[in-house]
């Protein structure tokens, strides 16, 4: 009979080990290759950053920055040379403010969906982003391709097959991709993947002035936590503050 | 180096016609890829770097030759340096062979009359024939009246010849009678007296290039046909036959060392009619089960409508592509793999809903542009992208703004209602407003919460709702109303 240890190893050598549910994040640190979010408290707590091949997720409600954080993910890639891609369900993105933020456009792929929101057309704006998904994961060549499912009905949500989350891993298992996706809530994660929750901390908004004519949006105040399986220090959580330079408009503007 | 092989007309047989043109190609063909026609009985090969097959120059000049007499071909064959040169000397001289060593073209070509010129076509722009065809075209037209008198083309190649002939007759009576008494006038005179022509005529008598070597398309289209038993119906059946009549094209690309710039596919349908798809592709491609997927991609889009009898495959070549890869540069996939997925995903989302995001030069809020994903003609990365890199805030814009009421008190939004998640929420704090307008000698939009086209002006809040989000609304000071532009995200 085999014991727990030499079933690991057995996985290990028929190049398996990734199947290991218990295995030690820092077994092997140099097979673990990670993509830096570019937020060095985030990378901190994510031991370098997000985990490539594996599927993470961006969850939180609306305004606790979770487009800013995966903006941030998709301009350190761009600034690293890579291409990244981004299916927007909805066709939220702003390319402006995306810019701003430091992702070089060029090298993105944007697979804009269709817009809306809450209404009969969610099904199938989201039924195409998922198969535009499953196509950039098999086409591979990206450094993080990214889903966005936010503010889409949970009715939408329940409807996509629960297969669906099983065969992404495996679509990018090796590869050096970063598969990231971004929702209200949880939705689902590779075994070695991680879940970054975006939840407002503190004075969620800051502002600067006087209330009304003379104040001025300075920018969010959010707190991240950290889960993952294969996590050797367990959750962590950080603060983050997400400054608003990039979206306020000019004071006088003309064409 | 270039060799010229010519068939005089004391070598050719009265039923021989458009042969001889033919077997010169052939010959041409056996021996270098670049080659030009120059006229029905002189093709111009360019033989650089056949030196290491062939040995010297004249070495290739009695292979051109033995071929040649193997083949019942009586010609002559002339090598230099300049195509003008040996193009001139096979014209000129009786020899089987003449081979001139390079720096010697203008002594080589001294002797010869000054009427040889007059062969020659690049000193007439309308007479130059670049192909067989076209010179049996030009040769068979020329006599040719129409019914409105003679035909303009006829009439600028009179002209032409005329000019020639002018020009050699004002020469003569200069007193010369070689090109070699041309070559040695002064350049500025000849060219106060004659123009600019005078001085090309000058370059040609002294054995120097006027123009490179222009090779001669390929006759033959990249073309593959196939004749089907019974009609095929459905794509998984077309995709197979599909596969096969690429597979022969790949065979003639690749012999040509070309590609597939542009694949025109046409069915001959079992209605007596023809359906055809024309693929612009992205980059010269010639794998066949790249093209062959890109096909079927684009026939689920566009399927024939009934069974096919007939399946033509036609390429439009281009040269094949070189990569170099950069060692700076992070490697890529090719173009050839970025192919299919681009067209998967246009088949799937359109053209419109795919690609990459580019600014463009206005202050409209929500104004951007959309350009097909090139990842070949990405520029380097900028070192300084990383230091900009930060914690931003990035607006999570709702396409179509969402209509909003919107209650102010002494000027200031204080409560909020919309649709799309917003709800109906009090104002817990705002900032603005902020004026934004522009594009004022344009017609105002028809609709007014889309205001992408067209003339603005808005006044922008940054709005903090009581449920923890953070929107930006405005309000449309020319339609009027509130409008919900996006969330702080």
């Amino acid at each position: 009979m085999l014991t727990k240890s030499a079933l690991e190893d057995l996985l290990r050598s028929k190049n398996l080990g990734s199947t290991l549910f218990t295995s030690n994040y820092n077994d092997d640190p140099v097979k673990i290759k990670v993509a830096p979010t570019g937020i060095d408290a985030l990378d901190a707590e994510l031991d370098g950053g997000l985990p490539r091949g594996q599927l993470s997720e961006i969850v939180g409600a609306r305004s606790t920055g979770r487009m800013s954080t995966l903006c941030a993910v998709l301009a350190a890639a761009t600034g690293r040379g890579e291409l990244v891609a981004f299916v927007d369900t909805l066709d939220a993105f702003d390319p402006e403010s995306a810019a701003v933020a430091g992702i070089d456009l060029s090298r993105l792929l944007w697979i804009r969906g269709c817009p809306g929101g809450r209404d009969k057309g969610t099904m199938r704006a989201l039924d195409r982003a998922l198969k535009a998904f499953g196509l950039l994961l098999h086409a591979g060549g990206f450094g993080v391709i990214a889903l966005d499912l936010s503010d889409l009905a949970d009715c939408a949500l329940r409807r996509i097959p629960f297969t669906t989350w099983m065969r992404v891993p495996r679509a990018i298992e090796g590869q050096p991709t970063v598969c990231v996706l971004v929702g209200d809530r949880p939705i689902a994660r590779s075994a070695g993947g991680v879940t970054l929750r975006l939840q407002p901390a503190g004075d969620a908004v800051r502002w600067s002035g006087a209330a009304g004519h003379g104040g001025l949006l300075l920018g969010l105040e959010v707190a991240v936590h950290v889960t993952g399986a294969r996590r050797p220090h367990g959750n962590r959580s950080c603060q983050l503050f997400i400054s608003t330079d990039a979206v306020h408009p000019s004071l006088s503007s003309s064409a | 180096m270039f060799a010229s092989v010519h068939v005089p007309e004391s070598c050719q047989d009265q039923s021989s016609g458009n042969r001889i043109i033919e077997d010169l190609l052939r010959l041409a063909r056996d021996f270098s890829p670049r080659f030009e026609t120059i006229d029905t009985q002189t093709v111009v090969l360019d033989v650089a770097g056949l030196q290491g097959m062939w040995g010297d120059p004249r070495t290739i000049g009695r292979a051109v030759l033995r071929v040649a007499t193997e083949r019942g071909i009586r010609c002559r064959v002339a090598l230099a340096a300049t195509r003008i040169t040996a193009m001139l000397l096979v014209y000129g001289r009786a020899d089987a062979l003449t081979v001139v060593e390079p720096g010697a073209e203008g002594t080589a070509v001294a002797a010869l009359p000054l009427d040889i010129l007059e062969r020659v076509e690049d000193l007439g722009s309308n007479r130059r024939a670049a192909t067989f065809v076209q010179a049996r075209d030009a040769c068979s037209t020329i006599p040719v009246r129409t019914r409105f008198g003679r035909s303009p083309a006829v009439k600028r190649y009179r002209d032409e010849c005329r000019n020639v002939s002018r020009m050699i007759q004002t020469l003569r009576r200069w007193g010369l009678s070689t090109l070699g008494d041309l070559a040695a006038l002064p350049r500025d005179e000849l060219f106060s007296r004659l123009g600019a022509e005078g001085v090309a005529w000058q370059r040609c008598a002294r054995g120097e290039e006027l123009r490179p070597l222009v090779p001669a398309p390929e006759g033959r289209p990249f073309e593959a046909a196939l004749d089907l038993d019974w009609p095929v119906e459905g794509l998984e059946p077309l995709a197979y036959v599909l596969g096969l009549a690429l597979e022969s094209l790949e065979a003639q690309l690749a012999r040509n060392d070309a590609a597939a710039a542009v694949l025109i596919v046409r069915f001959w349908l079992v209605t007596r009619a023809w359906h055809t798809r024309t693929l612009q592709l992205p980059v010269p491609i010639r794998d066949p089960r790249i093209l062959r997927t890109l096909l079927v991609i684009d026939l689920e889009s566009h399927p024939p409508p009934t069974g096919i009898d007939r399946v033509v495959v036609t390429a439009i070549p281009a040269p094949a592509r070189v990569v170099q890869f950069s060692l700076f540069e992070r490697a890529t996939p090719s173009a050839e793999q970025w192919a299919p997925l681009l067209a998967r995903l246009t088949a799937l989302m359109s053209a419109a809903r795919c690609g990459t995001p580019s600014l463009v030069d206005t202050h409209h809020p929500s104004a951007f542009d959309v350009k097909p994903f090139n990842p070949k003609r990405l520029p380097a990365v900028r070192p300084q992208s990383a230091e900009r890199i930060g914690t931003v805030a990035v607006l999570r814009r709702f396409r179509i703004p969402l209509a909003a009421r919107v209650t102010v008190v002494r000027g200031c939004p204080v409560q909020v209602s919309a649709g799309g998640g917003v709800g109906n929420r009090a104002v817990e704090r705002c900032a603005g407003p902020w004026r934004s307008s522009g594009h004022w000698w344009e017609p105002l939009p028809v609709v007014s919460h889309q205001p992408s086209t067209g003339s603005w002006s808005c006044d922008e809040w940054d709005v903090a709702l009581l449920d923890g989000g953070v929107y930006r609304i405005y309000r449309d000071r020319v339609h009027g109303g509130w409008f919900v532009a996006g969330v702080l995200d």
